[in-house]
Order: structure tokens, then sequence, then C-alpha cells
């Protein structure tokens, strides 16, 4: 009776295991869009199970960055989200199914929508996508033309007719190839992006300067900028926080309403900025707002630092969608009683106009607010921004 | 006054003794000649003037020569001459000797290790005995004494010590520094209420300038009873100098409330004590309309000044019911109409006119006011108290620190603030952070109002740091240049107008 019980039990356990394995082909049948009956052949058939197999890798990898996300409760540094887009977006680009260009830029894009519909506030996300989706053209270009021109530069070649029969017909496994090769140089940048800022803090940083510095605690950026700057200089550092952050031992923490009374003893500000928008508007963390318009009432500089996937592409006209609220850390019968009938403001970030910034420190240069425009040729292309 | 008189009086006739009392010494050897009636007149003339005194020596010359021979002339001379080096031996030999003898006296008399007296007690014992030169008593003087009758409870290894003190003669200062609390040091000069009111402020129970200004001028009503009722009980005070009297009674209350001097008192208190002192000095001036009864006869004063006290006492009610309860009634109203189609409100920090303000727009069925956004220096501040009164109207909160700023002033009708001084250059004190508030509501384009009772007005330019009881304030100056307006109970007037504010205030004060 026993030996009958476990054999039926052994043979419906095979069953559900091939039930499952076949409705987990079926689903990856599904991803690639045909159904199983129409294979005829064992290898075509094979193909489509290794396609969908991919795809579901690149979907769970998009899982994984959002779930990241959703799991983190302050918010992170730029460059770690940084490095995670651009890790997904290797993987798109490596397991991705596609025959030539439009199908990659088709993919990036809707990756990439996918992304920012999940977190709309986090630009950089976007920004790294149009990069790739610009490298992916550039590649595409130099293997067609053996040099990429810059849209940009296209007014002299207007009346040149353009070869799409070219674009389209290349080889995506060149394509990506190449586009993996540029993806690593870009990551090997961002690396770098650090080192190069803080370099440029002995030149921008003066001997006795008195600076003011706003989130110190929370930007590596900045604090690696300065310590760039005090390597050779004496410096005072004034650094703007909570009074529940903890303290700097190379600067004397002051709040954010004392920074109108101190500005007259300062002779810069340095900030460390989260996105950068054409116009040379940037967001900030909260509280930058208040401590530019002090800097511009007593014509103290203003540099913010910025690494280049921090550039946008687009303008927001409405800061209010990108900000987002933080915790506000109230006490708990405080908040007891205020639940439901006070709203407490915590934005993260603010929104500064571009004419109360001096100076963008990035790590190629440094660059005026009214010239951030002509980094966007160098890093976007016009026709994946417009279509985005 | 009369009081004052006499004070002046003796200050006038003490230094006038001493040179009458010199001169007269100076001129005993004059009255040792044979001429008395001479001398009498050179005593006289001496106090009439110095040039009478060379005519004196001439004439009495001629006397001398007329009386006497030459031979006893010169006999007299040599013996004067003898008698003024035998007087300089013996001062010089004084003053060599007196000290070791004298130690020596004493010396034998204290046990030992009792010899740890004082180089100025022993400078003292030496004075007295030169001025007195009287022959050194064999008892010791009495400060002496008292060492040598305790002399086994002294303290022997203590070689820091130079005076050797009795339980009873030590004071607070002989502690270590330690175990010093000066501010506790007990001053009993000071009204207990004016302790009560430091001790609250230090302890940060006083929310802002104007619960500190309601609190003194309650304090001051109690100290004035209390010091009347003491008053009425001295049989030695004049009523005549009653103003002079709590004028010189109210000195150590502030003097403890300023530390002596070393902060100033916050400027819309000090106006306050400023109003105070002038009714106080008024006091003393004569009544211009005597009480007079129905039927006419005059009433009798009550003794001890009770009258003008209580008078003073309901100045104080009156001062405090205009300076609170009026002016905010009538800023509130001058608010009204530009509040009128503000939906949003954004006030910073706590202030009890600002609140009144808030609580008296949402009153009624539909009113416009639809939205107040409350900010503080930090969350959980004073602000949070705006809060608590405003929990249960209908109205939508916001709260949150500076870092919301640009949020809050997102389609911001008005930002209303409270202030602690309104200066003359139209600057405005107001709590640290306003002026950022100030800056962005620049920015945005939006009136930024301050609210302030006319007391508040101060004719200076400048802040201090610190100020009493306030402790380091949280204060901070915003320039005239980004304030659209200032309410006042008068009325809504522009920054650069803080100058006629406060001469219509003086010419009130002077009517």
């Amino acid at each position: 009776m026993n030996h009958r019980f476990t054999i039926t039990v052994a043979r419906a356990a095979v069953i559900f295991v091939k039930s499952v394995l076949m409705h987990r082909e079926f689903l990856v049948f599904k991803q690639v869009g045909k159904s199983p009956e129409t294979m005829t052949t064992a290898s075509t058939r094979q193909e489509v199970i290794e396609e969908g197999r991919k795809h579901l890798l690149i979907e769970e990898g998009r899982k994984q960055l959002l779930i990241n996300l959703r799991r983190r409760t302050t918010r992170e540094p730029s460059f770690k989200l940084a490095t995670d887009t651009l890790n997904f977006l290797r993987k798109v680009v490596l397991h991705g199914t596609y025959n030539n260009l439009e199908e990659l830029l088709a993919l990036l894009r809707e990756n990439g929508l996918i992304l920012s519909g999940a977190y709309p506030s986090e630009l950089v996300m976007r920004n790294l996508v149009l990069m790739v989706c610009k490298l992916a053209r550039e590649s595409n270009s130099r293997e067609t033309n053996g040099e990429f021109d810059s849209p940009y530069d296209s007014l002299n070649k207007l009346w040149k007719k353009e070869d799409k029969e070219n674009q389209i017909g290349r080889s995506a496994k060149t394509i990506r190839k190449k586009l993996i090769q540029a993806v690593n140089d870009i990551q090997i940048e961002m690396e770098t992006c650090r080192e190069h800022i803080s370099a440029q803090g002995q030149y921008l940083v003066h001997m006795n300067d008195v600076l003011i510095v706003h989130s110190l605690s929370t930007s590596t950026t900045l604090s690696s900028f300065l310590a760039g700057a005090k390597k050779d200089k004496k410096t005072r550092v004034f650094s703007v926080q909570i009074p529940t952050e903890p303290d700097d031992h190379d600067a004397v923490s002051i709040s954010l309403c004392e920074v109108a009374g101190k500005m007259c003893e300062a002779t810069k500000v340095i900030l460390s900025g989260a996105t950068v928008f054409p116009d040379g508007s940037c967001l900030a963390p909260a509280g930058g707002l208040s401590i530019c318009l002090a800097a511009h009432r007593h014509s103290v500089p203003v540099y913010v630092l910025c690494a280049f996937y921090k550039i946008a592409p687009f303008f927001v006209p409405d800061s209010s969608a990108v900000i987002k609220h933080s915790l506000p850390g109230l006490p708990v019968a405080m908040a007891s009683k205020w639940a439901g009938r006070v709203r407490v403001l915590q934005p993260a970030l603010e929104m500064i106009p571009a004419n109360l910034i001096t100076l963008f420190v990035s790590n190629t240069a440094s660059i005026m607010p009214s010239h951030i425009y002509r980094l966007i040729g160098d890093y976007y292309h016009p026709d994946d921004v417009a279509n985005y | 006054m009369t009081r004052k008189k006499t004070i002046e009086k003796k200050a006038q006739t003490v230094p006038s003794d001493e040179p009458t009392n010199n001169e007269t010494v100076a001129s005993e050897p004059s009255s040792s000649t044979p001429n008395e009636p001479e001398a009498t007149e050179q005593v006289s003339e001496l106090v009439n003037g110095v040039t009478n005194l060379s005519m004196t020596d001439k004439e009495r010359g001629e006397m001398d020569r007329q009386t006497k021979s030459k031979e006893q002339i010169k006999a007299e001379r040599e013996a004067k001459k003898a008698e003024k080096a035998n007087k300089k031996a013996n001062a010089t030999s004084k003053v060599v000797a007196s000290p070791a003898p004298q130690i020596q006296q004493h010396a034998p008399q204290i046990p030992n290790g009792q010899t740890l007296l004082s180089t100025t007690q022993v400078s003292k014992l030496e004075n007295k005995k030169d001025v007195t030169q009287k022959p050194p008593s064999p008892e010791p003087k009495s400060a002496i004494k008292k060492d040598t009758a305790r002399g086994n409870r002294e303290v022997q290894f203590d070689l820091n010590t130079t005076v050797l003190r009795t339980p009873s003669e030590e004071t607070i200062s002989d502690l270590p520094k330690m175990f010093v609390f000066t501010d506790l040091a007990p001053n009993f000069n000071v009204h207990p209420v004016f302790h009560t009111l430091a001790a609250r402020c230090e302890r940060g129970q006083v929310a802002d300038v104007d619960d500190l200004c309601e609190e003194f001028l309650s304090a001051f009503v109690k100290f004035i009873s209390d010091w009347g009722a003491e008053r009425l009980h001295n049989s030695d005070a004049d009523p005549t100098a009653l103003g002079f009297d709590l004028d010189l009674a109210i000195r150590p209350q502030l003097g403890y409330l300023t530390e002596d001097g070393r902060w100033p008192l916050p400027y819309a208190l000090g106006n306050l004590v400023r109003q105070l002192k002038r009714e106080i000095k008024r006091l003393d001036e004569p009544c211009k309309h005597a009480h007079t009864k129905e039927d006419g006869t005059v009433a009798a004063e009550l003794p001890g000044g009770c009258d003008k006290l209580k008078e003073l006492e309901e100045w104080l009610e009156e001062t405090r019911y205009s300076c609170f309860e009026l002016a905010t009634n009538s800023i509130s109203t001058h608010l009204m109409q530009k509040r009128k189609f503000s939906k949003k409100i954004v006030t910073f920090d706590w202030c009890r006119v600002v609140n009144r303000i808030l609580l008296d727009s949402l009153v009624g069925e539909d009113p416009d006011l639809k939205h107040i956004v409350v900010l503080d220096q930090q969350l959980n501040g004073r602000g949070v108290r705006h809060m608590d009164t405003l929990l249960d109207k209908n109205v939508k909160l916001d709260y949150g620190d500076l870092r919301s700023l640009s949020v809050a002033l997102h389609k911001c009708s008005i930002v209303l603030i409270g202030c602690s001084a309104v200066l003359s250059n139209g600057c405005v004190a107001v709590p640290k952070g306003s002026l950022s508030i100030a800056l962005s509501a620049q920015a945005n384009n939006i009136p930024f109002m301050v609210c302030a009772q006319t007391f508040k007005f101060v004719d200076k330019v400048q802040t201090y740091g610190r100020m009493a009881l306030l402790g380091r304030e949280n204060m901070e100056l915003v320039p005239s240049s980004l304030i659209t307006a200032i309410v006042t109970d008068i009325r809504i007037v522009p920054p650069s107008s803080a100058p006629a504010i406060l001469k219509a205030k003086a010419l009130e004060s002077q009517n």
C-alpha cells in the first residue's frame, strides 16, 4: 500500500515539475511574442527559449534595481544610483534582442521609460539611458561612416542626403561589442569623476578662504573636494546641517537659520548639486536656496559640484514634480496628534535658479551656468531627447 | 527730596572741616609767642587769607626787636636750631625702630604656630600706635585675642591662608571657586518676584519679549504693593519723597535683572522701564488736581503715599492692557483689509500677536484664509504653539523647518512675522532665520509684513549680541529694504516711518 502511494506521489511530483517547466516555457514564448505551437523545428524552438530567458534576465535586473530603490530609507548618493542604472543598461545591451540600431534604441527607451515612470524624481536614471542611447548611435555611426558627426554641427551638411540604409543594415553583434566598450568607458569616467572634481578644489579655493558648505555628511564628492582644497591651503569651513546630523571634525557646524548672519564672514559657498538643467538652474539639497540668496545679497560666489551624469537634457518647468519629500522625524506623541491634520513639509531637494550660481564644477572643467547647454551636445543626441 | 538734600549737605561739610583743622594745627607754634592777642589775630587772619600771614610776621619781628637785645636774640636762635635738630633725630629713630619692639612685644603672647598674622593687621596696629603715640599696652588687640583663644581649632597646614578666620567670619567669597554660585548668591535687596522672573527666564519658560514684558509688569505690581506696605510701617519715611525712595528701591531690582548693567534690557522692556521711571518721578510732583469729595471738601491723603502708589498700580495695569490687549486688537483690525483676499499665510516662529491675527482671520463660516504654513528654526520648535491653537480650526495646516522654505512660499499670499524691536532706521529685530525668509519672499515677490506694537519701537540703530533675561537671544536684524510694511496699533506703516512712530509716542507721553 505504502509502496503504491509513494509511486503515485512521485508521479504527481514529476507531472507538477513538468507543468511548471511548461508554464515557464510558455511564459518565455509569451515574452518573445510567439506561441509554442507555431514553432516547428527544434532549433528555432531552442532559440526562442534562449531569447525568452534573456528577456527574463533583463526584467529581473530591472525589478532588482527598482526594489533596491524602494527599500532605501534615506536618499543615497547619486553615484550609487548611477552605477546601478549603468549596470542594468549594460545588461540590456548585452542580453537584449535586436537586429539593428532602431530596435536597440527602442529597447533602451522602453526600459528607460519604465524606470523613470517608477521614479520620476530620480533624473540620473533617465540621463544615463539617454546617454547610452547616444553612445549606441555613435558606435553605429563610427561603424558605418568611420566617424561620428555631431548632430549639433549639422548646419553645413543640410544638403547632404542621409544614408539611412547604412545605419539600419549594420550587424547587431558589432554594435553590441562597441557599445559595451563605450559603457565601460563611462563607468570608468564615473569612478574617476570624484578625483577630478577634488583636484579642481586646489585651484578654486584660495588661502584663508572661509567656506560655507551644505550637506557635507551626505555628499562624498563635497567632502573629497574640501579634502583636495585643504591639502596645502588653510581654510575655515562652516558646515550647514541640522542638529541631529553627525558633526564633521574639520568643519564648524551651524544651523540653517544662522547662515544669513554668517554670510558676511564667508568668501565662498560650495554646494553639491543633484541635477543640473540646461538653463543653468540646478536641484540642490533642501536649504540650498536660502544659502544662495544670502550669498547673492553679500556677493559671495556660489560653486555647485556636479558630475557629468547629473546634467539633464530636459528642463523641468514645475520643480515640485521632481522634488521628493523625505521623512519628517517628529516625536511620536506629536505625530499621533497631528496625524491626518497637518502636513509636515520635508523636501529633500530644492530648485536653485541660474542667476544665483557662479560656477558649476564638473569633472572635465568649471562651467558657467549659461554654458551648461553646450555640454548637452557632448552627452545626448537631440533625437533621443525629442522622442523620450 | 529732603533726604537727598541732607546727604548733599553732609558731603559738603565733611571736606570743609579738614583744612580748618590743619590750619589750626599749623598755627600752634605761633601761639607760643608771648603776645597772645596777636596770636589770636593770627588765627583769625589765617582763616581769612594767606597774605595776611606775612603781615603778622613782620609786625612780630618789629616787636621782638624793640623788646629784646641782640645777644638775647642770638641765644634764642641757637636754642631753636638745637631743638629742631633734636626733633629730627627723634623722628628718624621712631620710624626705624618702632616696628621691631612692637612685634617683639606681641610675639611672646601668641602661641607657637599662631604667628600667621596678616601684614595688613600688623600695619593697622602700627599705624594706630603711631597716631596715638601711646606706649604699647601689655594686652594684645582684640583680633589677636580671638585668634589666640581658638588656637586649638586652627588649621595649621593651610599655607595659602594668611588670615585665620572663625566659621562665622567666613564669607561665600572665601570658598573655593568651584563651590561658588554667584548667580545664586542671596541679594536681600531684591524682591522675590524678580528672583522668580529671572529664574523663569533662565529656564526658558518665558517665550518671547511680549511675555517677558507682561510678566515684568505683573511682578512690578506685586513689588509695589509689598514695598508700599513696608513703607507704611516705617515711621521715618518722608511722604514728600515717595518717588525718590521708590526710584532708589527699584535700582537694585533692575540691577539684579541686568546683572549690574552688564547686559542691556530687551528693547521693548527697556521702553517700558523708561516710562515707568518717568511715572515714578512724577509721584513727587505736587498734585495738579486735589482729591475732592462729592460735597466739595478736599479728601485727606492716605498715609505713606498709598494713594499715589495706587495710581501707579493703575498706570501699570493700564499700560499692560493698552500694550497687549488693545494693541493686538487694533493690529488685527488694521490687517483685516490686507489679509482679506489672502488665502495662504506663512508665518515663522512663535509670536502671540500673529497667533491672534491668525485666529481672528479664521472666525466666521467661510473665512478667506484656507491655508496656513508655520515654519520653525528646526522641527519641534516654538512654532508648535501655533499648531496647537490652530489644530481644531477648519484650515489646511502645513508645518516645516527652514529647509522647506521654497515649498512653503509656493502660491503664498503674505508672510507674517512678529518681532522683538523696531529700530529707528527701519530695521527690525526678528527671530533668527527670518532674514532667509525675507530674502526668499523678496525673490518670490511676496509681501513680508511685520507685526509690532508701538512700545517695541526704539530710537536705536543697532542691536546687541546678548540681552538681559533672554540670554543670548535668537535675534537678527532684517533691513528695511526687505520689509514691505510694519503693522502697528496706530496703522500700517512702511519701515521708513519708524521715526514718525517714535515722535508720535513721544508726544503722546508728554501729553
